[in-house]
């Protein structure tokens, strides 16, 4: 919507202007937005509110156990029980996928950081993004159940490779990991579940 | 009873959660928004990076999106990409490098193409030049305006502001842009920045 006026100018700058609003995303951006917002939807479910119904998703479900202490839902009686311990990281700079449920295998896992939000420029926080991170790898199929090495590219799309259960544990170091499991897979490995 | 749109009906089902409903609004205006950031300065990668943390922001918070008549969700979404784009300057690190885990191709930022094309993209680039030269307020309704083509009762949905009020803007910052364009000449050094 423009003012209409006899002034070619007028036309110059409007066509001008439209021209720069045709700017596209690349392919390669397109697609790796697609498994971000995938990985989001996902996990969605386990990150509702409680006054929200929640929302069957049959092959997807994450064990966002932090979201789940958040809301209040379901703690009281399994931490009643004494089945599980959880804990906040120590140290939210770093954060780890895992492939399996092991601590020993040096080829089972990745470790990444994060850029600054823009909070707090000299403390970025690996640990909060540990669960949209680790979806992403599964859904590109970088991680398998069936092979605990981790790829370095992803599998060709379309990026819906199986996700298993993922729980995010404390690491001894203080960090977080996120492993196929549930939150039992945590108390085995001697971890604490992590309250992200 | 009055029919819902097409477009209302889609933002229900992605309201409800629906992820390829909400794909759909991605799908139409991913583009247009990656625009906006590279038109407000953002080299390539970070306006890639915006692009995606306007879409995040919006699928936490579509129940709360309250969206005009026309079902559009594109002024919401250019009005946080600019709220974005102020946090941007103060930081311009995202989260949604993802620390190297998604796969980025190698591709030149927005500068170095215009660069290459400032035979073509003059008159681009002065456009660009004449927002710059504007109050924030002047800019963001020509961008919505006559950039995105909204209409003025979708901008004033979108920011808030009273339809009537957003005409009157528009007017004003046309008058004051369209005398800055006129006499805005276009160097090099100006194209080699832009992105």
């Amino acid at each position: 919507m423009t003012n209409e006026t006899n002034n070619p100018i007028d036309d110059e700058f409007d066509v001008a202007l439209r021209r720069v609003a045709e700017a596209r995303l690349s392919q390669s951006a397109r697609e790796r937005h697609r498994v971000m917002l995938a990985a989001l939807a996902a996990a969605e479910p386990e990150l509702l509110p409680p006054e929200r119904p929640l929302r069957r998703r049959r092959t997807v479900l994450i064990a966002t156990v932090a979201a789940v202490l958040a809301a209040g839902v379901g703690v009281g009686s399994a931490a009643a029980a004494g089945a599980f311990r959880s804990a906040p990281p120590t140290d939210r700079r770093i954060a780890h996928c895992y492939t399996t449920a092991s601590l020993t295998d040096p080829h089972n896992h990745e470790d990444f950081t994060v850029a600054s939000d823009g909070t707090n420029p000299s403390l970025p926080d690996a640990a909060s993004h540990a669960m949209d991170i680790c979806t992403g790898g599964w859904l590109q199929g970088r991680y398998s159940s069936t092979d605990p090495k981790v790829l370095l590219d992803p599998k060709p799309a379309p990026w819906n490779y199986p996700l298993p259960h993922l729980i995010a544990c404390v690491l001894p170091s203080g960090e977080v990991g996120v492993f196929p499991g549930t939150v039992t897979t945590c108390t085995e490995l001697g971890l604490d579940v992590a309250q992200l | 009873m009055v029919a819902m749109s097409p477009a209302r009906i889609l933002w229900e089902r992605a309201v409800a959660g629906d992820p390829d409903a909400f794909g759909e609004f991605y799908e139409r205006h991913a583009d247009r928004v990656f625009a906006h950031c590279s038109a407000r300065g953002a080299v390539r990668a970070d306006a890639e990076d915006l692009t995606a943390e306007v879409f995040t922001i919006a699928w936490r918070r579509r129940s709360a999106i309250q969206l005009h008549d026309e079902a559009d969700i594109l002024p919401w979404l250019l009005v946080t990409a600019n709220n974005l784009l102020s946090e941007h300057r103060r930081s311009s690190a995202r989260i949604w490098r993802l620390a190297g885990r998604l796969p980025v191709a190698d591709e030149p930022d927005v500068a170095i193409e215009i660069a290459d094309r400032d035979e073509f993209d003059r008159e681009r680039v002065r456009a660009l030049d004449t927002l710059r030269a504007l109050r924030p307020a002047d800019r963001e309704v020509i961008e919505l305006c006559v950039m995105h083509g909204l209409s003025a009762a979708a901008v004033a949905a979108a920011t808030g502001r009273p339809a009537s009020t957003v005409r009157t803007r528009l007017a004003r910052a046309l008058t004051r842009a369209r005398a800055i364009y006129g006499e805005t000449p276009t160097s090099p050094e100006t194209i080699a920045r832009t992105g």
